[in-house]
């Protein structure tokens, strides 16, 4: 995946079927998702540590 | 009570006082964000007008840092409720628990989940996909203070549970009853509406800067213009519903009241309004005090003769103090007016057609930037040590509410949280002021078609970009100097 900081490939993304985009966009919201998991059990096992 | 276990009380609340004090900055700045960012790209997305995307990146990326710090830090503020606070989570957490889970489902799944997407989304999922995106992690900041504010609210003005045999709160009859217990819905809207004033005046005092700088740059000026709009019409509306929620305090928490007031004695015909003073609890009076006759009972019972109990019919035990309460509450509604004033003044420059060339208004929008963060944490001080010396009000004592812990366990913890939260947030605090240290600026962060260079040279002489495989980065027909002003 790239990552576009300069949010400037709303075209480029416009031009994909719906069900593609619908499954970036689920992709990106698990990923995110499982990113953020991976943080609080960071924190979960040093606070028990 | 040994001294250890008093000692082992007082670090585990200056420990979740200075993680919430840090934790509240970033979401009281997120929420108000999030909707921010959402209108600017709806804006855009209706305009066309590339002013309204280049400040949506412009912010996007200070929203990006600050959303990942109040994630982080509200982690933690949870995790503290095992630690420190066992006995109170093992009490009330039948009937707080289910509500806090909704909280952090919330943040996980609308917030950070959408959060990815707006952040790399745009070039996979198109522009309304994109905005969707954006409008439901502003949806989840909304959400999420939602609950958290039902759960702290259930905690100033508990209903509808029951107690267990085992000294437990249990559900009662209906959820609602627990959610929407008397104080929340008039905290949730003076919340919500501090978190948009505090992010208004962090966007008008960016702008300000910027327009001291350099009064004709656009972007400045559309955000300043934006952010003197909200001040002025949300500060009367802000003034407003606080009057509101301090009458429904007078209804539900009296003593937290006579705090705010310094009113130790009782005013049985009309209470006076106490603007400055020493509040001293050992004597019972405030010293040094600059009081305005009867106008506290016009206030608070739209009677200047009405009278008001004081805190001496509050049993000492059950005093707040007083101190901290009568103090905090005073920076809140002072900084709440000085809002309103730079509010006004705006409008007073804009009616001139001064409001991009008046120095010292953007001087004064410039001072006054962080000021929401100031009046937020001085809120919840307010209200937090005004519940005192209770966790659910009136019911469970905050004594009886901590961890069976060593007062060495515990400050180690604190030490730890004071270095790692310095450090984290430290460097992530300086990150966000060199984002907004940044000139704003067409094309932000952003390059059309060709500016980027050659991809690939094979060694001759460097051509225009030959990526066949991107579309333009900008829409062709929409032409660069389009934008908006004032």
């Amino acid at each position: 995946m790239r990552f576009d900081p300069k949010l400037d490939g709303g075209e480029t993304g416009d031009a994909r079927p719906l069900w593609q985009r619908l499954g970036w966009m689920l992709a990106i919201w698990v990923l995110s998702i499982a990113v953020l998991g991976l943080v609080a059990y960071g924190i979960k096992f040093w606070l028990n540590g | 009570m040994t001294i250890d276990a008093l000692d082992a009380l007082t670090l585990a609340r200056i420990q979740f006082a200075f993680t919430i004090s840090f934790h509240f900055i970033f979401p009281a700045f997120s929420i108000g964000l999030a909707s921010f960012l959402m209108v600017l790209e709806g804006l855009w997305l209706k305009t066309g007008k590339p002013l309204y995307l280049d400040l949506f990146k412009y912010w996007l990326k200070v929203f990006a840092v600050a959303f990942a710090m109040g994630v982080v830090s509200g982690i933690v503020m949870s995790y503290q409720f095992g630690t420190n606070w066992s006995v109170f989570s093992d009490r009330a957490g039948p009937v707080i628990g289910p509500l806090m889970a909704y909280e952090v489902l919330t943040a996980f799944f609308l917030e950070a989940g959408f959060l990815g997407v707006m952040l790399f989304g745009m070039n996979r999922v198109g522009k309304k996909l994109h905005f969707a995106a954006t409008c439901l992690v502003a949806l989840g900041t909304f959400v999420s203070a939602f609950w958290i504010l039902s759960v702290n609210s259930w905690m100033q003005t508990p209903t509808g549970f029951v107690m267990g045999d085992n000294g437990q709160f249990l559900p009662g009859g209906s959820w609602l009853d627990i959610i929407f217990n008397p104080s929340f819905p008039y905290r949730l809207v003076h919340t919500v509406i501090a978190a948009y004033l505090t992010t208004a005046f962090v966007v008008g005092g960016v702008g300000a800067w910027h327009l001291l700088r350099n009064s004709a740059n656009a972007h400045a000026r559309k955000m300043f213009s934006m952010a003197m709009w909200m001040a002025a019409l949300v500060a009367p509306i802000q003034i407003f519903a606080g009057d509101m929620h301090g009458l429904n305090t007078l209804e539900h928490q009296p003593q937290k009241v006579m705090a705010m007031e310094g009113h130790y004695d009782s005013h049985p015909e009309g209470a006076p309004l106490i603007l400055f003073g020493i509040p001293d609890s050992e004597a019972k009076e405030v010293r040094y005090k600059l009081e305005i006759p009867k106008v506290s009972s016009l206030i608070l019972k739209h009677d200047p003769n009405a009278p008001l109990a004081g805190l001496d019919t509050i049993p000492d035990e059950d005093e707040p103090p007083v101190g901290i309460v009568f103090w905090s509450f005073r920076v809140m509604v002072g900084i709440g007016f000085a809002m309103l004033g730079l509010g006004m003044w705006s409008l007073l420059a804009r009616w001139r057609g001064r409001l991009y060339d008046w120095t010292w208004l953007h001087r004064a929008a410039l001072v006054m930037g962080p000021s929401g963060f100031v009046a937020v944490i001085a809120g919840w001080i307010t209200t937090e040590v005004g519940r005192q010396p209770f966790t659910v009000y009136n019911l469970m004592r905050t004594a009886d509410s901590a961890s069976p812990l060593d007062a060495p366990a515990v400050a180690t913890s604190l030490l730890a949280f004071v270095i790692v939260y310095f450090a984290v947030f430290g460097i992530g605090t300086w990150y966000i002021m060199k984002l907004m240290h940044n000139i704003p600026h067409d094309d932000e962060t952003g390059v059309k078609r060709g500016d980027t260079g050659p991809i690939r040279t094979a060694g001759i002489t460097p051509g225009p970009s030959q990526n066949p495989g991107e579309a333009d980065t900008f829409p062709a027909d929409r032409p660069r100097d389009d934008r908006g002003e004032g």
